[in-house]
């Protein structure tokens, strides 16, 4: 089978946007006193550090889209799972505790988004996004200070580097490997695909369209879970604002990898290139020392763009299938 | 002769306000392609449903292949091997053609039980060839011909072993060329073993196609009869063949000057070629199928749908009216089939519904005026006898017939001088719909031109002055009140007869 979607277009954009860094600015090759051209991999790998949760988060909200949901809990999740991670690592206690603690606050986060979407049938934009409101505040109130610290073993693990590559980007890794496999290779993951191409179809052949969303809203809970796990690995201090656009950011990094936002079409590859493609341009605006407020409307503009695409496919789609679906 | 695979028995069902199917009877042998016929609303659609598992009948007995099923869902119909092909594909339009074939039933393999790919694709170029048809398996469903999407569900059932396929108007959208493709293929299926139920609103279809036939109308079986000991004109007769004892309140009178004038409307792949008029004080009938394009052609000329070609002509002014305030200032107005989508805004007070469309005139500098609002709904509440405790009453709490009777008196508040009106009757309890009838002869006698469409045939017959038939986008025949009866309109509607009266069925199944 050819490629039909965006991956080899995104996979030679990032390779373009990688060599105009590496050719401008000392990203990829560093020139010593001597004047000698050197590899340095250290930004890069600082980079893709910087980003492991952002990939993880954008894996679940693919499956989430996928399905033609759509959760904005996930920035006010994060702070939560990420505060909850701090204090138990502080408490004394095994390490993989940390590591797990956020991981069951998400999943049971997850499980309230599902239940209220699925079989309260509210849509998600309303029940996530009170979610993200009532969360936030919750974080607001563990944190009077504004800040927690996470404890030294908790950093050690999340800085660590086996085999040379960090906790962080292994764990994503393994993470969006096996995801990538399950949307192709298990039922769950094509009845994902099946309900956000055409609910009415999917009942027809049998299949529970709410039972789906229930379940991708209730991995998503997990997968926040364990992105604020390997996100408050790395940091000594949770602040109370942590996560705030992270719903945004993941949507677009999402979007722009291919993923139809009406659901039903798209890869977890694709969302992979979409986010490696935002922390690219992020990094080119830094190195080329474009105020930080410009981001946003970059980032944003982007999106614009990307559900563009994805509205003119769709509907070329819809007309094909005139009165029938979609 | 071996016994039927599938059998329905003595089948009710009813929906709220209705009996759709009332003791229907049907079997179904291997290796036999088994045609239902019936009007609009006879229960085709119902019957069918309740084979494939979408309903459960209210009472009545389900038999596949000797023993008594009941089936739990599309999914349990399927298992069986009952497939349906739906008038309106249910795919998946973003997904590919070969994920299409198996969406609910992937092959699997490996102690992960993980979607075998590679069988998948195996066994759809098998279909394929036993076919004797081909798709590319990793385009996006959405991208194939209404023709091809048609090919991949059959495709799709007989992955799934169906042994009995039933087919809603498969042919609704194909071409010429295509339907003969899909007809060699029913026959493939046939010689196959495979049991065929196949609806279908094109009788030159049934009689090229069926070894048997059954007949419903409004609900109830009529009689299956083997294709060779029935004519066209005789399945007519039995698809209608209903006695009228509804009494219509419409006294004719003569037509006045010509309100409005339809020239050659034309709308690519809708309709074409419609020319008619409208006198004032005249009510004219306007028949055919579902799908015909006859509600097309009112909300063209409401505005609603652009046209392509033609122009409608009002008092002599040609007018293309683009929108339906261009149409209601010509003083023509809508109401449409749907009342819940396009009719009536719910949540708003009776008040608010009926005098949404003339806003305008009832506002003074920007305000609008309260007091002649509620004069104005007060008085179209006591002449259409809209059962209300108060005026303020959100319209969503109405019954069926209310709601319609205020749909119809906020267009009357517009004072138009031609009524088109789609469906004014359907949903409707009798003692409104009289009410409703009554009202559209005092309309007319005042001297409205009303065009009404309607799928019911003794309300076509009974309300109107002059009969207008439509059959596939196209106008096949004018009726008088006085010539017109249920079997002339109907072998109009379904082709039966062209318009200057000869049967043109013989040549057909010839060319068939």
């Amino acid at each position: 089978m050819k490629w039909r979607g965006r991956e080899p277009f995104l996979l030679i954009i990032n390779g373009l946007l990688m060599a105009i860094l590496t050719a401008t600015t000392p990203f990829l090759l560093r020139r010593d006193v001597a004047g000698a051209v050197a590899l340095d991999l250290s930004a890069l790998r600082l980079l893709l550090d910087n980003y492991a949760a952002t990939f993880i988060g954008a894996v679940g909200m693919t499956l989430v889209i996928l399905a033609g949901q759509i959760d904005l809990s996930v920035g006010s999740a994060l702070a939560l799972c990420a505060v909850v991670a701090a204090q138990v690592s502080q408490m004394g206690w095994p390490v993989p505790l940390a590591f797990l603690a956020p991981i069951l606050v998400g999943t049971l986060i997850g499980l309230v988004n599902g239940t209220i979407v699925a079989y309260g049938r509210i849509h998600a934009i309303l029940v996530t996004l009170g979610m993200m409101t009532i969360l936030r505040g919750l974080v607001v109130h563990l944190v009077p200070a504004g800040w927690v610290a996470t404890s030294d073993a908790f950093k050690a693990v999340g800085l660590a580097r086996p085999l040379g590559i960090s906790t962080s980007i292994w764990i994503a890794g393994i993470f969006a490997l096996i995801i990538a496999l399950l949307t192709r290779y298990t039922r769950w993951g094509r009845e994902i695909y099946a309900v956000g191409s055409n609910p009415q179809a999917a009942t027809i052949i049998g299949i529970r369209p709410h039972r789906i969303w229930f379940t991708v809203l209730l991995f998503n809970g997990f997968t926040i879970g364990l992105a604020s796990a390997v996100h408050a690995s790395r940091f000594g201090v949770i602040q109370n604002n942590i996560g705030q656009g992270f719903e945004l950011l993941l949507i677009t990094a999402v979007v722009i990898g291919g993923t139809s936002i009406f659901g039903g079409y798209g890869s977890v590859w694709g969302t992979l290139l979409g986010v490696l493609f935002l922390a690219l341009v992020r990094s080119a605006l830094i190195y080329f020392r474009i105020p930080a407020l410009w981001e946003q409307a970059v980032y944003g503009a982007f999106l614009l763009f990307a559900v563009g695409l994805d509205i003119a496919r769709t509907r070329s789609w819809s007309r094909a299938l005139r009165g029938g679906a979609a | 002769m071996a016994s039927p695979i599938l059998i329905l028995r003595n089948l009710y069902k009813a929906f709220p306000g209705v009996q759709a199917l009332a003791g229907v009877s049907l079997d179904l042998y291997s290796g036999e392609v088994h045609a239902l016929v019936g009007e609009n609303g006879a229960g085709k659609s119902t019957l069918i449903k309740i084979a494939a598992g979408v309903y459960a009948p209210d009472a009545g007995e389900i038999l596949f292949e000797g023993r008594p099923v009941r089936l739990e869902g599309p999914r349990h119909a399927a298992a069986l091997g009952i497939a349906v092909i739906h008038q309106e594909p249910y795919l998946f339009p973003t997904l590919s053609v070969l994920e299409n074939l198996f969406v609910g039933f992937q092959p699997r393999h490996g102690p992960l039980g993980l979607v075998d790919w590679r069988t998948m694709a195996r066994r759809a170029e098998l279909v394929f060839h036993e076919l004797g048809i081909s798709l590319p398996l990793d385009l996006p469903a959405g991208d194939l011909s209404a023709a091809q999407q048609q090919l991949l569900q059959i495709a799709r059932a007989l992955l799934q072993d169906a042994k009995v396929l039933i087919m809603d108007e498969p042919t609704s959208s194909l071409s010429q060329r295509e339907v003969q493709t899909l007809f060699e293929i029913v026959r493939r299926l046939r010689s196959r073993g495979v049991g065929i139920l196949y609806i279908s609103h094109r009788l030159e279809e049934v009689f090229a196609l069926a070894d048997r036939v059954t007949v419903l109308r409004d609900g109830q079986w009529v009689g299956t009869y083997p294709i060779t000991a029935v004519t066209p004109e005789t399945l007519i007769a039995r698809m209608v063949g209903r006695e009228l004892t509804q009494l219509f309140p419409h006294i004719p009178h003569p037509p006045g000057e010509v309100l409005l004038r339809a020239h050659n409307l034309c709308r690519s792949g809708l309709f074409e070629g419609i020319s008619f008029e409208i006198r004032a004080g005249e009510i004219v009938g306007m028949a055919g199928l579902v799908g015909a394009g006859r509600s097309e052609v009112a909300q063209a000329i409401f505005g609603i749908l652009p046209l392509d070609a033609g122009f409608v002509e009002v008092n002599g002014r040609r007018i293309m009216p683009r929108a339906p305030w261009e149409a209601m200032a010509a003083g023509i107005f809508y109401i449409p089939e749907d009342r819940h989508r396009q009719g009536v805004v719910a949540p708003l007070s009776v008040r608010s519904n009926l005098t949404l469309a003339i806003l305008q005139r009832l506002t003074r500098f920007g305000l609008i005026d309260e007091r002649a609002e509620r004069a104005l709904a007060q008085t179209y509440r006591e002449r259409l006898r809209i059962r209300i405790a108060d005026l303020e009453q959100p319209v969503g709490t109405l019954s069926g017939g209310n709601q319609q009777k205020v749909v119809l008196a906020r267009g009357l508040a517009t004072r138009p001088r031609v009524l088109i009106l789609d469906e004014p009757t359907r949903g409707i309890d009798v003692g409104t719909k009289a009410e409703i009838h009554r009202l559209m002869d005092e309309l007319a006698a005042r001297g409205m031109g009303i065009l009404m469409i309607s799928s019911e045939l003794p309300e076509i017959l009974g309300m109107s002055d002059r009969i207008l038939v439509m059959r596939a986008g196209r106008l096949v025949g004018e009726l008088q009140r006085d010539e017109a009866s249920q079997e002339r309109i109907m072998a109009l509607a379904m082709g039966l007869v062209s318009g200057n009266g000869h049967s043109d069925i013989g040549t057909r199944r010839e060319s068939a």
